[in-house]
């Protein structure tokens, strides 16, 4: 009698991580201590050297509604918008190059609901390592990356692990995937008891990191949604992977785990230990959340200059967005950054400003719709701030409903 | 997304508080100045949306508040000087500091160091000393009550016209920054059957613990993407009392009124139990009405519910009620109902009503017939209402069943006497006639509804969204009416008749409704991602039956005889079923076109294609009254909600409606008993009559201005339609003015409406003035038959109210509306002249606290009207309020209606080639003297 095919698959799988994982160097473990709410705030000039204003012109080929995803090239601004399901191409000075709308997948996907609302059928873009192709990934094929050249010219395909949630390509090509965790418990014999594989191409065999115990573990239906598990690392070859409820950051190259960084907050911030994993919460932890203002997840993370840049998740205030220097211990607020004469008195941390939208050795990017950029014009007016020419002819052009602006913060050295 | 459209909404609720300060309290000198901005020095940043108010130092009385802006910059303008102030600043997170002040006349603008803050320990928990006036809570705005300092009967109303951005309407509405609040909830729920007023004009401020505005979600058919809400946060505490008026007055001509309501309430229960009886037309249609208008705060310079010195005739009502509601689920949250209501409602009225009328009535070119009658009646009817409902909501289903009793009996007996001249003023004929009606009725009405959808991770599987409402009802009449008519034609005596009938008549009817929907049938047959899944495919039925079932007998007495004998041409058994199947699909499909953070537009068209296969069998003893009607007609209607949000501009909502649908005759229509007791009123019988097709196109638009904090809003409806064949009278008119109705079908008949209704307000200070246009116009382009000429009838009916409302905190408030009416017919076939009536009205009501207890409330009306022998009049009515003890929860009223004594009532009314116009007896001038107490207890103590 042979055993059920797919508990083989698992068993053999276990065996291989079990591999992998013995054979790991001992991981370099960091402690951060960080209390969110007793952050620095102070005016911008204090923090940047340089606040940039870009706005991204407005025609009618190139008008778009939101930001969902924003990638920073040597040559253009790249942007996912899904509510017109295009990647749009802005040139450096905020200028429109090109967009690309006209995706061709392997089948012809529709979207079925009849609520009105049209759902997007791209669920995420990525720029390849190369740095000349971008990555398109549907809803309804997770594991599959459809690879398309900046011209819109689709160029291959590329098969990641089955139940692929996120990815990120490390600069040799490396692919680091997070499995979604199982539906429920019927279903788990489905999915390998891995949160991690790292795998070269499609065709060779991956590695696997991070074990988790289904029957234990927290599933689908009791998480946060949690979109950007991972984010570029101090170095191209690493990425900062950041899980569910926990407070434990994993420096990922293509050999695994190199690094823990685990982020210790004020008791009265945190989930419990194990929140993840313990059984008791088991089916409860959604529940369990409510009305409490505790950091539930860290959502992103990643590192600018040599600072360590996160986004935490919580209950009230929804979202904190800080900077941390672990050469001076230095915790700042990204949420609570004065406007003044280097922002030309225009917000960069209120008014409707966006999420940390993206990061790279340099600068961080947010962006501001174009009504609270009005606003805001017309709330200093007192204060008559002068305009870099862009913004003067931005202002001079545009109205509320024009494209939103993007904001570029470089942090200064040695804070 | 929902975040960031909340972010817009809020930005726009705080830019209200950098605007001109919101002063309670105004020393004649405001002319000071403060500004100032509040920061966390420790931390280095400003802090924004910190609650920056200042209070007068004697009483502690709060002058005005803001929110910090985005620098943490806080400015007070018109600020009184020298008198001594104290600042509070406070913010979620910190320790509240309080500043004392005082702005010299010398320097009037005070300019503040940057106000520094400190952290809460967030292991301790800290005591406020104060709330302040306003803050966020996550996506909530609340306002504190206590921070608000009031006369100490001051109702929750009170406070919300304080609230920068609010503005309670003169109709009662309530708008914040333009947007309709859609309901007022008390803790979450309901408060007494849900009606805005009760719950803000008896509410003392004192119970309130906080007033939260809020979105919610708009309900999954709606297309409006979110909605206000309101919600009244009791004080700890304060969630079971009691709340009530019990109110006696005498008047002059032996007038009398007495209303009483108490209404207890706790977490999971509310009652209600109200009684009213007066002889001065205050006539309650229904347990809600009565709530609504005894208030503790008072009725102003609403119109509802007053003594009625307007309406026809003299009526004395007598009312009692009671109404129960009982959630099961104390946290009741706006997906999530477990509730049941139970409510009894007894309205036992006396009437008498004496009308003298003049009918013009057009034969031709110069040829026409006037009828004049005088007329006086005296009913007494008494009705009784018991309903229970108990429904049950969750996410994705709902069900609900209700059960109403109605039973009562009419009795009224009156005369009439008519005569009818021709367009010489030569009398052609007259009548005579005595009246006496006896009626009574029971009606039971059994509802249930249910509906549910699948949830999203299911929407691809089989169709398993319902919708299923059924009704039965059941009704019994059963009437005894007598009637004794001289009828003495004038110029040919043997035309005169005379009748001495009664009727015993008896009605049975059973109607059953049952209206289904299912579906989406299109995942499950071309597959969720076709692109036909798009559209929305429901299998769509509505089933009618009703059933009736008629037993009449009338018998004669002749004038030579005592004894009454049976009238056999009126006496019959007839039964009528009517039997209506409609059958039909449902395809809609929902478009949405948004660009983040600048719009959402939203299109929801829905197409249903049905057909009614209609059966209607009459019955009877009386062969004349035997037919049966078949019909099958196509019955499609198309609707179209197109919704336009523009966010932070304003938001406008489209509906149009296009359908087809026949319009069947009755039984009573097609084969009535002929009965010529009335001589100017004898129906004819036709069976050929046959349904009419009617074709209707409605549109209705509105606009909310929500950019500013003035609010704009309008309505606009518009309804056009025609009906081929309709179902129309044949009215013969003979020389002695007697007169045939026959009901045929004939041409085609236009009709055409559209209404409007503007709203815009300005708020400043606590000053609030409104400016209000409401416009109905009519016409209906009818064909008809006048003695045996096919002819139309164009007529044209306006009515426009314009209207100016002011009030100045609780000080006064003054309403001053013109109203225009006019009728216009015009006969299209036949020559003859045009039929005109119109109204001018011009009123001004006014309402004033002359200090917090006393009040003289006033309205003047000026009317005009057009007419034979009517005479312009004005009617003017005061009253004077005092309310006594410390807690003003005893109040003295005195009223006088109708100062100058010149009363009126005088109504129009035009159909076909007919215009009457009639004067009514109406209540006089009348002096009232009234007591009232208000028993209320708020919390388990007494305050």
């Amino acid at each position: 009698m042979f055993p059920n095919p797919k508990t083989l698959v698992v068993f053999i799988f276990t065996l291989l991580a079990h591999v992998v994982v013995r054979s790991q160097d001992p991981v370099e473990k960091q402690k951060v201590m960080i209390d969110p709410l007793n952050a620095m705030g102070g005016a911008a000039s204090k923090y940047f050297d340089d606040v940039q204003f870009i706005p991204l012109q407005t025609t009618k080929e190139s008008l778009f509604g939101r930001i969902d995803q924003l990638f920073v090239t040597p040559e253009y601004y790249v942007i996912l918008d899904k509510d017109t399901e295009a990647v749009l191409f802005f040139n450096k000075d905020g200028s429109f190059h090109h967009k690309v709308n006209r995706l061709k997948f392997d089948r012809v996907f529709r979207t079925g609901s009849n609520e009105g609302q049209r759902r997007s059928i791209i669920s995420s873009i990525s720029i390849a390592a190369t740095g000349d192709r971008f990555y398109v990934r549907s809803v309804f094929e997770p594991n599959v990356l459809y690879v398309y050249s900046f011209d819109g010219e689709r160029v291959g395909k590329i098969m990641l692990p089955r139940y692929t949630q996120d990815y990120f390509q490390l600069k040799n090509g490396y692919f680091v995937c997070k499995q979604l965790r199982p539906y429920s418990e019927k279903r788990i014999n489905e999915f390998v008891p891995f949160d991690i594989s790292i795998v070269k191409d499609s065709l060779s065999a991956p590695g696997f990191y991070l074990p988790v115990n289904f029957r234990n573990a927290t599933l689908l239906d009791d998480l946060s949604m949690h979109m950007n598990y991972f984010n570029r690392g101090p170095v191209d070859s690493v990425c900062l992977y950041s899980p569910d409820f926990s407070y434990t950051l994993y420096q990922l190259d293509a050999g695994g785990i190199q690094k823990e960084i685990e982020i210790l907050l004020p008791k009265d911030l945190s989930i419990p230990l194990n929140f993840d994993t313990d059984s008791i919460y088991k089916g409860k932890r959604q529940e369990w959340l409510k009305g409490k203002s505790l950091v539930h997840c860290i959502w992103a993370a990643s590192f600018v200059k040599n600072y360590l840049l996160m986004d935490l998740r919580m209950t009230n205030p929804a979202a904190v967005t800080l900077l941390y220097s672990p050469q001076s211990g230095r915790l700042i607020t990204l949420d609570k950054i004065a406007a003044d004469i280097k922002t030309a008195y225009l917000p960069v941390s209120t008014g409707s400003r966006s999420e940390m939208l993206f990061s790279d050795h340099e600068n961080i990017y947010f962006s501001v719709p174009s009504v609270a950029m009005f606003a805001a014009k017309e709330a200093a007016r007192d204060k008559h701030p002068v305009y870099p020419a862009l913004l003067e002819n931005y202002f001079n052009t545009q109205d509320r409903k024009s494209n939103p602006v993007l904001l570029q913060l470089r942090p200064k050295s040695n804070l | 997304m929902r975040r960031s459209r909340f972010l817009i909404i809020a930005a726009v609720l705080k830019l209200l508080f950098f605007l001109p300060a919101t002063a309670q309290k105004k020393d004649t000198a405001s002319t000071g100045r403060l500004e100032g901005a509040v920061r966390d020095s420790v931390h280095d940043y400003d802090l924004v949306s910190a609650t920056v108010a200042l209070y007068l130092e004697k009483d502690s009385s709060l002058i005005a508040f803001r929110l910090t802006g985005n620098e943490g910059e806080f400015s007070f303008a018109q600020l009184p000087v020298e008198q001594p102030l104290y600042l509070a600043v406070s913010h979620l997170s910190y320790i509240t500091r309080y500043f004392p002040l005082l702005i010299s006349k010398e320097k009037q603008v005070l300019q503040l160091e940057a106000i520094n803050l400190v952290q809460k320990n967030r292991e301790l928990p800290t005591i406020e000393i104060a709330a302040p006036p306003v803050q966020f809570n996550g996506d909530t705005l609340e306002f504190n009550a206590s921070a608000f300092k009031l006369d100490k009967a001051a109702q929750a109303e009170d406070l919300l016209k304080m609230l920068p951005g609010v503005i309670v309407w003169n109709d009662g509405s309530i708008t914040v920054n333009g947007k309709k609040v859609s309901r007022v909830q008390v803790n979450g729920k309901p408060f007494f059957g849900g009606d805005t007023k009760v719950a803000i004009q008896n509410l003392p401020k004192n119970a309130v613990d906080k007033i939260q505005v809020y979105q919610v979600a708009g309900s999954p058919g709606s297309i409006l993407d979110s909605l206000l809400e309101v919600n009244i946060k009791l004080r700890k505490g304060k969630g079971v009392g009691y709340f009530g008026k019990m109110a006696a007055g005498a008047g002059t001509d032996q007038h009398y009124e007495a209303d009483a309501g108490m209404n207890f309430f706790s977490e999971k229960s509310q009652l209600s139990l109200v009684a009213a009886a007066n002889d001065v037309n205050k006539v309650a249609k229904d347990l809600n009405t009565i709530l609504r208008n005894t208030t503790f705060k008072g009725v102003g310079t609403s119109l509802e519910y007053q003594p009625e010195l307007m309406v026809q005739g003299l009526h004395s009502p007598v009312n009692a009620g009671v109404s129960w509601q009982y959630d099961f689920t104390p946290d009741v949250g706006s997906m999530k109902i477990n509730r049941l209501n139970l409510n009894y409602f007894m309205d036992d009225m006396h009437e008498s009503v004496s009308r003298q009328s003049r009918s013009e009535i057009l034969l031709g070119d110069g040829v026409g017939n006037i009828q004049e009658s005088q007329s006086a009646y005296k009913r007494h009817s008494s009705d009784h209402s018991f309903s229970s409902k108990y429904e049950k909501n969750n996410q994705l289903s709902s069900f609900s069943t209700a059960v109403s009793f109605n039973l009562g009996s009419l009795h009224s007996n009156g005369n009439e006497t008519t005569r009818s001249l021709d367009y010489d003023n030569l009398p052609q004929s007259k009548d005579v006639l005595q009246s006496t009606d006896d009626s009574r009725y029971q009606r039971l009405n059994w509802t249930i509804e249910a509906a549910g959808r699948k949830s999203v991770s299911k929407s691809h599987l089989r169709p398993g969204d319902y919708q299923v409402k059924y009704s039965l009802t059941l009704s019994n009449n059963e009437g005894d009416r007598a009637r004794e008519s001289e009828f003495t034609a004038l110029k040919d005596m043997t035309l005169s008749r005379h009748f001495d009938r009664k009727y015993e008549e008896k009605r049975k009817g059973t109607d059953q409704l049952l209206d289904t929907r299912w579906g989406n049938f299109l995942p499950w047959i071309v597959g969720s991602y076709s692109p036909l899944a798009r559209f929305n495919l429901q299998i769509v039925n509505v089933l009618e039956l009703r059933q009736g079932r008629d037993d009449n007998k009338a018998f004669d007495r002749l004038k030579s005889s005592d004894d009454y004998f049976l009238n056999p041409l009126l006496t019959a058994e007839q039964r009528n079923t009517v039997i209506n199947e409609a059958p039909g699909i449902s395809i809609s499909r929902n478009f949405i076109k948004s660009l983040y953070q600048r719009y959402q537009k939203n299109l929801l068209a829905e197409l249903i294609l049905q057909y009614q296969f209609y059966r209607q069998k009459n019955e009877s003893t009386q062969e004349s009254q035997r037919y049966g009607l078949n019909a099958i007609k196509f019955t499609p209607i198309l609707t179209i909600n197109y919704l336009n949000n523009q966010y932070g501009a304003f938001q406008d909502s489209y509906n149009w409606t296009l359908e087809i649908k026949p319009d069947y005759p009755t039984s009573g229509q097609m084969a009535p008993l002929v009965d010529s007791i009335n001589q100017y009123f004898i129906l004819l019988r036709n069976k050929a009559l046959k349904p009419a097709d009617r074709y209707e196109l409605s549109f209705n638009m509105r606009h909310n201005n929500i950019s500013g904090i003035q609010p704009f809003n309008y309505f606009v409806n518009l309804n056009i339609g025609a009906i081929n064949n309709p179902i129309t009278e044949d009215i013969t008119t003979d020389s002695l003015g007697r007169r045939t109705f026959r009901y045929i079908n004939l041409g085609t008949e236009k009709h055409a409406r559209i209404g409007v209704n503007m709203n815009k307000a300005f708020k400043f200070n606590s000053n609030l003035l409104e400016l209000q246009l409401n416009a109905t116009s009519n016409y209906i382009n009818r064909p008809n038959s006048i003695n045996g000429f096919a002819n139309a009838t164009g007529s044209l009916n306006n009515t426009i109210r314009l209207g100016i409302a002011y009030s100045a905190g609780q000080f006064i408030a003054l309403n001053l509306s013109q109203q225009f009416y006019s009728y216009l017919a015009v006969q299209k076939n036949i020559k003859a002249e045009e039929l005109r009536s119109r109204t001018y009205s011009t009123i001004l009501s006014a309402s004033c606290n002359t200090t917090s207890r006393f009040t003289i409330n006033t309205n003047v009306s000026y009317n005009n009207n057009s007419g034979y022998g009517i005479e312009n009049f004005i009617l003017w009515n005061a009253a004077a309020v005092y309310r006594l003890t410390k807690a003003k929860d005893w109040e003295i009223r005195l009223s006088a209606l109708d100062l100058l004594r010149q009363n009126r009532g005088v109504f129009y009314e035009g159909s076909n080639n007919m215009l009457t116009t009639s004067t009514v007896n109406v209540l006089r001038q009348y002096f009232m003297l009234s007591l009232s107490y208000y028993p209320r207890k708020f919390g388990r103590k007494t305050q």
